[in-house]
């Protein structure tokens, strides 16, 4: 935890400066944050909605839920477990137990207290397997077996107190409280007068859903946006045109995921693997964002992604092609839902392919592909929760290791067969108005209660 | 089939083999003027396929040019002329350039050849063209075929090379026009023509590998013969295809190779087949009007002959068929006969002689008829007279004598009147007998007819024999009868048969007088009934066998020559015949044939 923490601030400070930059001028009060997502988000109830990894999506919905809603912990810059709606915890020697001594004084946006009971009830549905019981200034979580991670899944966006009342009403008990919702395009969101932490700098956030990226990118170039979702593609030239730009540490993994039942044959994935240029993908089509990976967790988490070998072997797979029967060198690959960037991704591997004397096709929609391209969004800068859930996500097994060593090895055994070929991780991109002012994510954690906007002139 | 159809067949036949004949020169004419015509076409359009060619390879080599004479260009070659270039920024560039430049194909090199950017495989980028670095002046070479790979598969482009150079560093510009069917729609085919391409392309042939500017190309193995004749000749070649059962879907096809004349892959290589296909559907419809047309025209040309020839052959043959009634009628016994024509022609010539004919044919007749009468009247008297003579000499003996016996004794006069007088008695009987049988000649009464069985009149007419079968002191005559069986029952009188069949069997019985077989027989025969009697007596001469059925006419020493003249008169009266057959000592046999009416 310490090693990757001192990374990740690191690379927060990277960040073009802004802080810095913005730190210098006095904030003030007012304006309506605007901000252009592709995705579109269709539940805000933390209860009802899955752990979608999938890139994009679970991002989007990870920055509503933190608008909404607090964590009872967080991750601070140097990714340290911080307070937050929990004053101070404890937990028994195995860590079957835990107690979260709640904030006094908090309520939610509907002016309800933040007990213990209302913060279990919201918690139940994110941990599950665990028992989660509240009194009236704490939380407890039980189970029978230790919990080492929990501090880091309270800290993830989904862990945010957000509760559906009996009306369907969405409350929490973030900064900014959700005052129109139209599922899918559109959510505004007011500032929460009542938020313990005090009233935050913008009036509020009015975020639409579904843009796509044209449509995001002449939002930005005509200042209709004040926060855009941009990919690496197009970061070289929002660069050249001097555009304010934010790079998160990779926080995505771009893979491919053999289906379950397909190609079987360990010699046809590995000709595959091995037929792969990423450090070509990564230096053109990903325009040098991110990294080459050949592992689930990037370095900055895992610290040891760089000795999993991500350089091809163009001899060995033709050899591995060949080996094979003619009618078993052909792949269809699910490119539904990607984007522009990840159906050049996948154009150039059908290249490497070709070269190494398979084919490799987009799958026609309703036929059975072999194999998909698949974006996935990490969830906690905590090596332990965020392989876990790729590993869920994968539908790989589930192996997570605290131990670092345990957790390469695992990881190894998880990627020998080649049913996940690992290509890049990817960090998330966005273009910031020139008036957004004091745009100080933590790792890819949004802190718009900070954000202010500078008055136009 | 008579005359006047006869000439009438060999009209129409006539009138139909000329309208034919014309239509099928005027038909052979058409297609040879259309072939003409087609040919000069198709050579039209090859020749515009070939100028289209080359003025679209001009067309892209200028915008290749002004793609390496572009700001972009220049850019381009001082970027990825550094040290340590990053092509990365370029890689979507080759995209705009061609869409810019309205190109199919682009690709950016850097001056290794490796692919810098490309337009239509993007993913490509970093992969070498180790072809662009041959020694070649690029900028001064026009445009060439050249397979170009695909994502989807490889594909054929007209493909020209430019290079742009900054600081002795060459960036190689590569694009061009795809050749699919927007290439060759835009060749403008004229109305009944169109293009087709083979990209050659996979080392046999593939249906998929054809586009037409119309479409698809249906049953694309019609022309993989031809295609494969081209690619291995690597000439060009001209056959005619039909599409389908509809003679209209005949093409003439010129199938042109294409071939990688400034290659990059070295060597000359067919890359294509250009299809260039003239249809004949309108030649094939022209044909086929012109054939209608002569059809209806001869089948007016029939009609309209036939109803000619009616007319005129009516004209020519009414003469000629005058003259066969009147033949007919001379041949029915009206001898008078005559055929008015009024015509001078041969026909006329002949209808004068047949008048003639049968003018000297009456008189002949009656002459011969007169001379017939006389020698009848002689034969008349002659036997009358010998007839007569005979009684009358006994009777002349007989007188004489009484008048010589006046003068003896009263009782040897009385003795001698008494024979003479029975002598006189018996020879005026038999006088009365001869003329009893020449009245009753004279006076052959008509048949009465009624519904008579053969059998039963030869029956009876047996029976009546059987006293002179049964004659006691003549040598014995066997009777053999055979009666056929279901034989129908005639129109006829009984007893002038049984009369007629009488006469034959005692003619019979005289013709054997020393014995023998009479046969009787009956049949049926033709649409007749057959009587038979036959003998096995001395038979008869020809020439006795010529006269036998003249009236008077006996070979008899006391017969009248009555018998079969009576027997020829009733077989007349029933429109039957009689017909003999005998020769000398094998016996005589009579046939009487009557009709079933």
């Amino acid at each position: 935890m310490r090693r990757y923490a001192s990374i990740l601030l690191a690379l927060s400070s990277a960040s073009y400066g802004i802080t810095a930059a913005s730190a210098a001028m006095r904030p003030h009060y007012g304006g309506v944050l605007r901000v252009k997502l592709r995705a579109s988000v269709r539940s805000l109830d933390p209860s009802e909605a899955a752990n979608d990894v999938t890139a994009g999506a679970q991002s989007a919905k990870d920055h509503l839920w933190l608008l909404l809603g607090d964590r009872l912990v967080r991750f601070d810059s140097a990714g340290t477990v911080r307070p937050m709606l929990a004053v101070s915890w404890q937990h028994n020697a195995d860590a079957s137990t835990w107690e979260f001594r709640l904030r006094p004084g908090v309520q939610w946006q509907d002016g309800a207290r933040v007990d213990g009971a209302s913060a279990a009830a919201a918690l139940r549905a994110i941990v599950k397997g665990v028992k989660v019981t509240g009194t009236n200034v704490s939380v407890a979580f039980r189970t029978d077996h230790p919990m080492p991670d929990l501090l880091s899944i309270l800290a993830e966006a989904r862990a945010s107190l957000i509760s559906k009342r009996t009306d369907g009403s969405i409350v929490g008990t973030g900064a900014f409280r959700l005052t129109q919702w139209d599922p899918g395009r559109h959510a505004v969101l007011a500032a929460n007068e009542n938020y313990w932490g005090g009233r935050p700098f913008l009036d509020g956030v009015d975020v639409e859903m579904g843009r796509t990226p044209r449509e995001q990118i002449a939002d930005f170039e005509l200042d209709r946006a004040d926060i855009v979702e941009l990919s690496v593609a197009d970061v070289r030239r929002a660069s050249q045109r001097e555009r304010r730009l934010w790079t998160s540490p990779p926080a995505e993994l771009l893979a491919l995921r053999f289906l379950p039942g397909r190609a079987d044959d360990p010699a046809l994935r590995e000709a595959l693997a091995l037929a792969i240029d990423r450090q070509s993908i990564y230096d053109v089509l990903l325009q040098r964002q991110g990294e080459v990976c050949a592992s689930l967790l990037p370095e900055w988490i895992s610290g040891y992604a760089f000795s999993f070998p991500a350089s091809p072997d163009a001899a060995r797979a033709r050899q591995l092609a060949d080996s094979l029967p003619a009618a078993s060198r052909s792949l269809k690959l699910d490119l539904e839902g990607l984007d522009p960037l990840a159906h050049a991704v996948a154009d150039r591997i059908a290249v490497n392919a070709r070269d190494a004397g398979l084919t490799l096709r987009p799958a026609e929609r309703g036929t059975r592909a072999d194999l998909q391209l698949v974006r996935l969004r990490l969830s906690s800068p905590d090596p332990g929760p965020a392989l876990a859930d790729l590993t869920a996500a994968l539908g790989l097994a589930d192996t997570p290791e605290r131990d670092e060593e345990a957790r390469y090895a695992a990881e190894e055994s998880l990627l020998a067969d080649h049913r996940v070929i690992p290509l890049a991780h990817l960090p998330e991109v966005y273009g910031l108005g020139s008036h957004v002012r004091n745009w100080a994510p933590i790792g890819w954690t949004w802190q718009i209660g900070s954000v202010w906007l500078e008055r136009q002139p | 089939m008579t005359f006047r159809y006869k000439l009438l067949i060999a009209s129409a036949a006539t009138v139909l083999i000329v309208v034919g004949l014309v239509t099928l020169t005027v038909t052979r004419t058409a297609r040879d003027a259309f072939e003409r015509l087609d040919t000069e076409r198709s050579d039209a359009l090859v020749a515009q396929f070939r100028r289209e060619f080359s003025k679209r390879g001009d067309e892209v080599a200028r915008r290749m040019a002004a793609i390496a004479e572009s700001e972009t260009a220049q850019r381009l070659a001082i970027e990825l002329g550094g040290s340590h270039p990053d092509t990365a920024q370029f890689v979507n560039t080759a995209q705009d350039l061609a869409a810019a430049n309205s190109l199919d194909f682009l690709e950016i090199l850097s001056g290794d050849g490796t692919i810098v950017s490309s337009a239509q495989w993007p993913a490509r980028f970093g992969y070498r063209e180790d072809w662009v670095g041959q020694p070649v002046d690029w900028n001064s070479r026009g445009a060439f075929l050249q397979r170009e790979e695909l994502p989807a598969g490889p594909a054929l482009g007209l493909i020209a090379v430019r290079t742009t150079s900054a600081a002795d560093r060459k960036i190689y510009f590569v694009g061009g026009e795809r050749l699919d069917r927007r290439f060759l729609q835009s060749l403008a085919p004229p109305a009944g023509m169109r293009a087709i391409l083979y990209r050659n392309l996979e080392p046999g042939f593939s249906p998929q590998l054809l586009v037409s500017s119309s479409g698809s190309v249906e049953e694309p193995q019609k022309l993989e013969a031809l295609i494969n004749t081209v690619r291995r000749e690597m000439r060009e070649r001209k056959v005619s295809v039909q599409w389908s059962q509809d003679p209209s879907s005949v093409e003439v096809v010129h199938a042109i190779p294409l071939t990688s004349s400034s290659s990059s892959q070295g060597g000359q290589q067919l890359l294509g087949v250009l299809l260039v296909a003239s249809s004949r559907r309108e030649q094939v419809e022209l044909e086929g009007f012109i054939r209608r047309l002569g059809l209806g025209a001869g089948a007016a040309g029939v009609l309209f002959g036939a109803v000619l020839s009616w007319w005129a052959t009516a004209r020519i043959t009414r003469p000629v068929r005058k003259l066969a009634q009147g033949a007919a009628q001379v041949a029915a016994g009206e001898w008078s006969a005559r055929v008015e024509v009024d015509s001078r022609d041969e026909i006329g010539e002949l209808a004068s002689a047949f008048n003639e004919m049968t003018r000297q044919l009456v008189e002949q007749k009656d002459r011969l008829l007169q001379a017939e009468r006389v020698a009848a009247w002689r034969e008349l008297a002659r036997r009358l007279a010998h007839e007569l003579k005979n009684p009358l000499f006994p009777l002349q003996i007989t007188v004489e004598n009484l008048q010589r016996a006046r003068e003896l004794a009263p009782a040897q006069f009385d003795e001698i009147f008494r024979e003479s007088t029975s002598t006189l008695l018996a020879e005026l009987e038999n006088l009365k007998v001869i003329i009893g049988r020449f009245s009753d000649f004279s006076k052959m009464p008509p048949p009465r007819l009624e519904a008579v069985h053969i059998n039963d009149v030869v029956r009876g007419a047996l029976k009546l024999c059987e006293a002179q079968l049964a004659h006691p002191g003549r040598p014995p005559i066997a009777l053999r009868t055979e009666y056929a069986k279901d034989l129908p029952a005639l129109q006829a009188d009984p007893e002038q048969l049984q009369r007629a069949l009488r006469n034959l069997v005692l003619n019979a019985l005289d013709a054997m007088p020393g014995g023998g077989t009479l046969t009787v027989r009956t049949s049926q025969r033709d649409g007749a009934v057959v009587l038979e009697v036959a003998d096995t007596g001395e038979g008869l001469t020809p020439e006795e066998r010529d006269r036998l059925f003249t009236p008077y006419y006996t070979t008899k020493q006391h017969g009248t020559g009555l018998g079969l003249a009576i027997v020829q008169s009733v077989v007349s009266d029933h429109r039957g015949k009689i017909a003999v057959e005998s020769e000398p000592g094998r016996g005589s046999a009579f046939r009487i044939r009557l009709p079933i009416v």
